[in-house]
């Protein structure tokens, strides 16, 4: 990695003005930025080290809303009592994620803007292939090689990579705000929109080289400060993950689902899906046929799913399998929410 | 000539004394009326510490690429990320200006080796003496730096131009003749071992089934993986070459190189005091 200048500002402020120096990188919990230094992903020459700033931390209920810092753990929003209470969804996603030591430290500002896993995309310089997000313009090697794990929704030939955060897709299904500030003062943006499928990047970008590159709506300099969930709708939620192992690997797919029942039926469904896309995705078409429905009626509920991601996914010749297996994942999201207290 | 155990049990010089055979036979498993008796005090089945198991499990041992000497430089290897073709240019500039990176060497700079005799060593084929790759990953370049880590920097802004070539590509449902006969070893170029129709009792049990699948499943080739990267050092003393290696055979190494550089092998001095893995991936000498 090459030098750069290091800064631990006391205060968002602070961090902001510093920040306006271009080149410059936030630094959360470590846990994925140092990876991109050590591989070549970025090369920032002035980190900013946001541990001080008081205003990311804590967990609490305001009003009707629970707000976390972006600077909160995954550990502690996953051990928070108001978070199991109120979100199980979201405390069950931070728990799936990663292991005990790195959610110690990784804090959900940074979790929600992590990287893809696409093997190509993740190589050490000097890349053996083509990849838009390393070399714009070079090409995607995923497009036409192993692309099993990648996304069936969102994508364009150039860049077919998924997302793979857990809480995010939590974040999307539970209606969160991300609260944002830069240098021209505070923003609010949906979680289900802050991240960018490649459709939408090539759609909003300023250059071709966006379409792989452009990943969120954040601004330069952008800090996330927190997110604020509504409550009183998301008792009864759930987290599915589906992968290889039990523990310490990412997603095939994993789906969120968050219900509203009266007398054991369904009067309102959220549901997203995760490591589907680039981003969490939301099945609006779906969420409508749901209500009436049992959450453990798993064969009706499966097939308005399924219904729903077929009218939109786009699967890639080897990976249509993710269609079937996010169906089923959402299936089973929506059966736990229904049972949790 | 009658050889009486009593002479055995008399130590020579040099050796340790040897229980009688008597002795032994009365403390053995078995004793002279077949009953199970107590085990003998040394050998099969005692609980013997590992020689190497404290050291390694502390972290006290120390690998090849542990314990340099003073002043040693780093050299990391420039991957080719072409599989076949050669190498038109290499521009080092960017790599030149990383503080600590100090020079960086191409064929140019490699004295001519002689043809290295395999085994040892793995591969006929020797990189960086020409600008021919032949797959991909072949060194191209070598980053010599104070650290390691302005090594690899260094690495990454090496810029090598390359006339590449189609790499020779064959899938593995080709039937491609085996190599001097039919040797069923299980490598790519031996025939697979398939077995094609079935028996009336099979054929019934797959109609009859709920659900049927039909689908060609490929895997990776394997593919040793120490958890000890390889790694080398390499000092002169005078005229007398001294190596640190990661590696399951050093007198393979010793001889290999004797032979390549050329020098007397009495010259070439390889250590290798604790091996993190090899697996046969460091049996041979590889090019590195």
């Amino acid at each position: 990695m090459n030098d750069f200048a290091y800064a631990r500002p006391a205060t968002a402020a602070d961090a902001l003005h510093l920040a306006s120096e271009p080149g410059t990188s936030y630094l959360g919990g470590g846990t994925e930025l140092l990876n991109w230094l050590r591989l070549g992903i970025a090369e920032p020459a002035q980190l900013v080290d946001l541990s001080r700033l008081t205003e990311l931390r804590g967990v609490r209920t305001e009003g009707r809303a629970l707000w976390i810092g972006a600077g909160a753990t995954l550990a502690e929003v996953e051990a928070d009592a108001a978070v199991r209470r109120e979100a199980p969804v979201l405390a069950q996603a931070c728990l799936r994620s990663a292991s005990p030591q790195i959610r110690n430290r990784a804090t959900l500002g940074g979790n929600v803007l992590q990287k893809t896993r696409c093997a190509y995309f993740r190589a050490e310089s000097p890349l053996a292939w083509p990849c838009n997000k390393r070399e714009p313009g070079s090409g995607c090697a995923a497009r036409e090689g192993s692309h099993e794990r990648h996304a069936i929704l969102g994508w364009t030939d150039a860049c077919v990579a998924t997302q793979p955060s857990d809480p995010v897709v939590a974040l999307a299904c539970l209606d969160a705000v991300a609260e944002l500030q830069g240098t021209g003062g505070r923003r609010s943006v949906a979680v289900r929109e802050l991240l960018l499928a490649q459709q939408e990047a090539a759609r909003l970008g300023a250059t071709r080289a966006d379409e792989a590159r452009l990943e969120s709506r954040l601004r330069p300099g952008e800090l996330i400060v927190g997110y604020r969930i509504p409550l009183g709708a998301s008792r009864r939620s759930a987290y599915v993950k589906v992968r290889e192992r039990e523990s310490y690997e990412y997603a095939m797919v994993s789906a969120a689902a968050a219900l509203v029942t009266v007398a054991g039926v369904i009067r309102q469904a959220r549901v997203a899906l995760g490591s589907v896309a680039q981003r969490p995705w939301r099945l609006p078409q779906a969420e409508s046929a749901l209500a009436g429905l049992r959450p453990d009626d798993t064969e009706a509920v499966t097939r308005a799913v399924r219904i729903a991601l077929d009218a939109e996914a786009r699967p890639l010749p080897r990976n249509a399998f993710k269609v079937a297996l996010a169906a089923n994942a959402a299936a089973r999201a929506v059966r736990n929410a229904g049972r949790q207290a | 000539m009658t050889i009486r155990f009593d002479d055995l049990a008399q130590p020579t010089p040099g050796q340790r004394s040897l229980p009688s055979l008597p002795a032994v036979a009365a403390a053995s498993v078995l004793g002279a009326d077949s009953r199970p008796t107590a085990l003998p005090p040394s050998g099969i089945g005692a609980a013997l510490p590992r020689a190497d198991g404290v050291p390694k499990v502390t972290g006290a041992a120390r690998y090849a690429g542990e314990a340099p000497p003073a002043g040693v430089l780093h050299g990391v290897l420039v991957p080719a990320t072409i599989a076949a073709g050669e190498v038109t240019r290499i521009d080092a500039t960017a790599a030149l200006r990383v503080p600590g990176v100090l020079r960086v060497l191409t064929q140019a700079d490699l004295p001519r080796l002689q043809p290295a005799p395999s085994p040892p060593v793995a591969q006929a084929f020797m990189p960086m003496q020409a600008n021919e790759v032949r797959y991909e990953g072949q060194p191209v370049a070598i980053v010599l730096a104070e650290s390691l880590e302005a090594a690899e920097e260094g690495v990454r802004r090496v810029r090598v131009a390359y006339r590449a070539a189609w790499p020779a590509m064959f899938s593995s449902a080709a039937t491609v003749r085996p190599r001097g006969g039919a040797d069923k070893n299980g490598y790519a170029f031996a025939e697979v071992d398939t077995d094609k129709g079935g028996t009336p009792a099979l054929e019934a049990a797959l109609a009859a089934a709920a659900a049927r699948v039909d689908q060609a499943y490929t895997t990776a080739t394997r593919h040793h993986h120490p958890m000890e990267p390889s790694a080398t050092v390499a000092e002169w003393r005078g005229d007398e070459l001294h190596m640190w290696d990661a590696t399951q055979w050093t007198y393979g190494v010793r001889y290999g190189l004797a032979a390549m550089l050329p020098m007397p092998p009495e010259k070439v001095h390889v250590r290798c005091a604790f091996t993190g893995g090899g697996f046969g991936g460091k049996g041979y000498v590889w090019p590195y």
